[in-house]
């Protein structure tokens, strides 16, 4: 063969063995740096791990309930959220000087007064 | 006590005339070289540790020639070319430093314990930072090894001799005598004496081809951090030498004894063995180092070194570090403007292996163009990746070269 070819080659040869060298080093850093992620937050994960279990639980739980047909629970469920013939949004509840619940209701949209933020426009 | 005369009496005189005029000036010059390279050792203009003992090791052993009493010149040092058994046995019995060379150098023992002691030396944290670039600048640096085979062969040198004086370029004392033991037997002492002499001057030499190749205003640019610096634990830096040191002996069952070495050292470094780490960095490497340089002095002999061959490995060494050092500030060029003007392309020559001198030389190079700029981190890095892939190149000539 070429002895110039063959230099080529091997030297081609030698990058690719030094890449492959540089990408295995590149994992160990990596594994190292999620190892040492995974000590340092070791209790909010933990804390996390339980947290979608038990959502987890409770989500089965509705799920099953629904399938099951249980209006009680629906209602239940739905405590406190609005049933869809509200005009108020979220900044209503939280910016306006009342309490929603103490908000007297409009039956006319331009009735309200003019803090309202009314529909995301 | 007619028989008696003054070249039988003094002999170191009478075997310059018998061994002829071509002998006795070679003599001679070696024994002036030998002078100077003491004198430049102790001035620190090259590595004392090595050129000290080699120096005085090539005065010796070009003055103590004797005649030998079964006829022919000789000396009390010790005999390389022997391979008979028993010969070798009657000469380990005689020549003082005969079981060192045979049981600690032409076995390559000797660079494998220099090897485990650069191990020691080795903060892999630099190169766990920046893999891809260390290795990248490191395989750009490796421009002489390669270049110089096909120029050797073309100058008449058998392709493994080629190929031994080519890793001249790799810029790694152990790693040129392995290959030149496993590969040209019979030239390894010329090749290793010109890898170390000129290994001696990269101290001196790379900084004017730094000079003359990146100009001021590259050499003072100061790197911004652009990301965390992380300092890796213990265990990652054992697990790395671990992984590695697995990976490349499976690569290159040919070189593992050096691989071994290599991420040995790393290991007794990460591992935290106070003691073993205090033997291996401290008396086996300074005595391996001193004891190289020793027998590299003692095999400066005129009769071996005058072979017509030298005078090529002499110019084929410097081409190939030379190259090497080209090779380097190219990649650093690449890498600077990969990153976009945030690389200081003086990093190059860093990665030209000979751990860890180049990268002491090229932070002392930008501190005096940018006392503010700080490299040596990012050139530690391509200084231990250097040491990798000379060892790379070192397995794949061993394997290959034999099969071309």
């Amino acid at each position: 063969m070429n002895l110039y070819l063959a230099t080529f080659l091997m030297m081609l040869f030698t990058f690719f063995i030094g890449f492959l060298v540089a990408g295995v080093i590149k994992v160990t850093a990596l594994a190292a740096d999620k190892q040492e992620y995974l000590e340092l937050n070791k209790d909010e994960i933990k804390r996390a791990h339980q947290l979608k279990k038990i959502r987890i639980k409770r989500l089965k739980q509705l799920l099953h309930k629904i399938e099951s047909g249980d209006p009680q629970y629906i209602q239940e469920y739905y405590h406190g959220v609005s049933k869809g013939d509200s005009h108020y949004t979220v900044l209503d509840y939280y910016y306006s000087p009342k309490a929603p619940e103490q908000t007297p209701s409009y039956e006319k949209e331009e009735d309200a007064p003019d803090y309202k933020i009314s529909k995301n426009k | 006590m007619e028989g008696i005369d003054f070249f039988t009496l003094f002999q170191g005189f009478g075997t310059m005339v018998e061994g002829g005029w071509i002998l006795a000036v070679a003599r001679l010059v070696l024994i002036a070289l030998g002078g100077l390279l003491v004198y430049l050792g102790w001035k620190g203009v090259l590595e004392p540790m090595v050129m000290i003992p080699m120096g005085l090791g090539m005065i010796a052993i070009n003055t103590g020639t004797l005649f030998m009493p079964e006829g022919g010149l000789g000396n009390l040092f010790l005999d390389p070319m022997l391979s008979d058994t028993d010969a070798l046995m009657t000469s380990m019995q005689i020549n003082f430093l005969q079981p060192v060379y045979t049981l600690t150098f032409s076995n390559g023992l000797i660079a494998c314990f220099v090897f485990m002691g650069i191990g020691t030396l080795l903060d892999v944290g630099f190169l766990l930072q920046k893999p891809f670039t260390s290795i990248f600048l490191a395989l750009c640096a490796e421009l002489g090894t390669f270049l110089t085979l096909p120029i050797a062969h073309s100058l008449g040198l058998t392709l493994k001799e080629s190929a031994s004086i080519a890793m001249v370029g790799g810029a790694d004392g152990p790693m040129v005598l392995f290959t030149s033991l496993e590969l040209a037997k019979h030239l390894f002492v010329p090749i290793t004496v010109v890898a170390y002499l000129y290994l001696g001057l990269t101290y001196g030499g790379y900084p004017y081809l730094v000079r003359l190749l990146v100009p001021k205003k590259f050499r003072a640019i100061k790197m911004k951090q652009t990301g965390k610096v992380k300092n890796y634990p213990a265990k990652v830096k054992l697990a790395f030498a671990v992984i590695l040191c697995a990976i490349l002996c499976f690569l290159f069952p040919v070189a593992s004894p050096l691989f071994f070495s290599l991420f040995l050292g790393v290991a007794i470094r990460e591992s935290g063995m106070k003691h073993i780490m205090d033997f291996v960095s401290g008396p086996l490497l300074y005595g391996s180092t001193f004891m190289l340089g020793l027998l590299l002095g003692v095999l400066c002999e005129a009769k071996i070194l005058l072979d017509p061959k030298v005078l090529k490995l002499l110019v084929l060494g410097i081409t190939a570090l030379l190259l090497s050092g080209i090779g380097g500030i190219i990649g650093g060029y690449i890498m600077y403007f990969i990153k976009k003007g945030n690389f200081n392309p003086v990093i190059g020559i860093a990665a030209v292996s000979c751990v860890p001198t180049t990268a002491k030389v090229a932070q002392k190079i930008v501190s005096k163009d940018n006392p503010d700029s700080i490299i040596l981190g990012d050139a530690l890095g391509a200084n231990i990746s250097g040491v990798i892939t000379s060892a790379i190149i070192t397995g794949v000539y061993i394997t290959i070269i034999p099969l071309l």
